[in-house]
């Protein structure tokens, strides 16, 4: 079977600023991949570079067995959907409208009302996310994590084989982000998506996506495989400088973590240091 | 694609289309000479339209004085309109107008040195060839030092060198005035934007960078759609955001240049323009693009006639007269969209 994605020895470079050397994976068909790391690790380097927004300093990239810069722009999207980190400037657009804006790889006339095969795309998109009542409404009359549905709505307009997000879930409050991972997931599920997200949370991770990739700064790659056997408490202390307790849930069976704190006192107070700070100040109260 | 139900922009469309239509009735009836509108106006204008108008009296007032202009208040507020709405799509900046990166003070010096050192008279194009070269030549270089190789906040670079080479054309300016000072008269009013004596020539020389920069800023609208909310969403989404931003980029300063070229600096229309459209019609460019060509060219149409008429005989500069009538429209705008 062909990956759906490959990189070879690559390297991540932002303008010209080494990130990450050696870097190589290889996603088959229908996976559901988390990038992990600190901040600063090269995440969203080796997403865009996944996605041909950057151009990686060596090494090669292959997206459905052709290399990536043997894509048209066009063509390309036709292959993989990208969405970068968020930036809400767009709001007065039309749910609907919007949508169909990732019609456009497919577009043969991009004046023209829509053809059938068009709208009914939207259409799906938008019912497959949860946004069929919205369709009407402008983008600055939804919440930030109806935004988001609708953000993923356009891109399966799309209608691409390989789906590319950053921090899907980042400016989301806590039932955004649980809701946006569930349509997620069952969206790739249903329709056979491959999927490779960067994600902050590790139980998020572990509970949507069955392979994790971990990033730490000046190593690149430090893990690859299935989620709950790489984040084990050790490698988390490691990689992420945190302790965590590693529970099971009791629905899904999957690990979960839980940071620990050394003592009770620090769990309860973790404004400690703060707080003395305060102290030492004159007319602090 | 894009969805078909556009009723409200077919209905601003057809009262842009009547409005333009009234002033343009009025520009070719009012003046210092005025012609009743009855059958001996039809009459004269059908004779013109086959061509065989005699060119003298009231035949010439209207077919090579009110005709030609009209012409060209409808192209140059249809042109500065569609720059607006393209430059504020580029520059993601909602302040961005066709005068931003430079091309006003290229335009401005270009003329100036026409005006100054006497070549205005030499030729009758002169002075509209010199800021059309001008123009040109200041967004070439806005372009080149604010882009280059760089490939990250492609909008701030633009608008900062657009800035600072404005500034430097604008200083270079007052260094000629300031040798020049009993030749600088008509450069003052060139610079204040009018239609005052323009005629077929203008029209003839408008209308070929007119026609082709629209044509490509049309053919590009839904790139510039996606170009607009941001490059990597653009890339993502299949626009090849490179050649599509330097082709637009081109296409707007040709557009820009071959309009201040033939009617100096009339302010406010290409800003007020594109946000009125988008405010009643949304951000999608498709339909923004052509909506923007018909309020805009009806505006000014009419910001001319005012300009003929109000203080009749004397003529005031129609870019004074956009700028009273637009910057409180604007406010008004603003102060309601706040609400």
């Amino acid at each position: 079977m062909n990956p759906m994605l490959q990189l070879d020895e690559v390297t991540l470079a932002r303008q010209e600023r080494v990130i990450a050397q050696g870097v190589t994976i290889r996603v088959n068909p229908g996976e559901t991949v988390a990038i992990l790391g600190a901040n600063g690790t090269g995440k969203s380097t080796l997403l865009a570079t996944m996605a041909g927004c950057l151009q990686p300093q060596s090494g090669r990239v292959m997206l459905a067995g052709q290399p990536l810069q043997h894509y048209q722009t066009r063509a390309l999207a036709r292959v993989r959907a990208y969405i970068p980190q968020m930036q809400s400037m767009h709001l007065g657009w039309r749910v609907k409208d919007f949508i169909a804006l990732g019609r456009y790889p497919h577009a043969a006339n991009d004046w023209l009302p829509g053809r059938p095969a068009d709208e009914q795309a939207v259409f799906q998109a938008a019912a497959a996310t949860g946004v069929t009542d919205w369709l009407d409404r402008p983008l600055q009359n939804l919440s930030g994590g109806q935004r988001q549905r609708v953000y993923l709505a356009q891109i399966l307009a799309q209608e691409a084989p390989l789906l590319l997000l950053d921090e899907p879930t980042t400016y989301l409050d806590w039932h955004g982000q649980i809701t946006f991972m569930q349509t997620l997931n069952n969206v790739c599920a249903t329709q056979g998506l491959t999927l490779v997200t960067v994600l902050h949370d590790l139980n998020l991770a572990i509970q949507f996506c069955r392979r994790v990739i971990v990033l730490a700064p000046e190593r690149g790659i430090v893990a690859d495989g299935p989620a709950s056997n790489v984040l084990t408490p050790l490698f988390v202390r490691d990689v992420f400088g945190i302790t965590v307790h590693r529970h099971t849930h009791p629905d899904s069976g999957h690990t979960f973590l839980i940071p620990a704190f050394e003592s009770p006192a620090d769990a309860m107070q973790p404004l400690v240091l703060h707080q003395s700070g305060l102290q030492d100040m004159p007319n602090a109260h | 694609m894009f969805f078909a139900d556009s009723s409200r922009a077919m209905v601003v469309c057809c009262v842009a289309l009547v409005v333009w239509a009234l002033g343009a009735c009025a520009s070719l009836c009012f003046g210092v000479v005025a012609i009743p509108l009855d059958g001996v106006f039809w009459g004269l204008l059908w004779k013109g339209l086959r061509g065989t108008h005699s060119g003298v009296g009231i035949e010439a007032i209207v077919w090579d004085v009110r005709v030609p202009r009209l012409l060209l208040a409808t192209l140059v507020g249809a042109g500065l309109s569609v720059a607006g709405v393209t430059w504020q799509a580029l520059l993601r900046n909602p302040l961005a107008d066709p005068y931003l990166i430079g091309t006003s003070a290229g335009a401005a010096l270009g003329a100036g040195i026409a005006f100054l050192f006497g070549f205005a008279g030499v030729f009758a194009w002169s002075v509209s060839a010199m800021a059309f070269s001008g123009a040109l030549g200041a967004t070439a270089l806005v372009y080149r030092l604010g882009i280059g190789p760089a490939s990250t906040q492609v909008t701030e670079r633009l608008i900062l060198a657009g800035v600072a080479v404005s500034a430097f054309l604008g200083a270079a300016l007052s260094v000629l005035v300031a040798v020049r000072t009993d030749a600088a008269a008509p450069l003052y009013l060139w610079l204040m934007g009018s239609l005052l004596g323009r005629g077929w020539a203008e029209l003839y020389q408008l209308l070929p960078p007119l026609v082709l920069s629209l044509a490509v800023v049309f053919w590009f609208a839904p790139r510039l759609n996606l170009l607009q909310l941001g490059d990597e969403l653009a890339f993502g989404l299949g626009c090849n955001v490179v050649s599509t931003r330097r082709t637009l980029v081109m296409a707007a300063s040709l557009l820009t240049a071959a309009v201040v070229a033939v009617s100096g600096m009339i302010g406010f229309v290409g800003l007020v323009v594109p946000h009125w459209c988008r405010l009643l019609l949304g951000p999608d460019l498709r339909v923004v693009l052509p909506l923007a060509a018909c309020l805009g060219a009806s505006l000014l149409v009419v910001a001319d006639l005012c300009a003929r008429t109000l203080l009749m005989p004397t003529e005031i500069p129609v870019g004074v007269v956009t700028a009273l009538m637009g910057a409180p429209f604007f406010l008004s705008l603003l102060v309601r969209s706040g609400r």
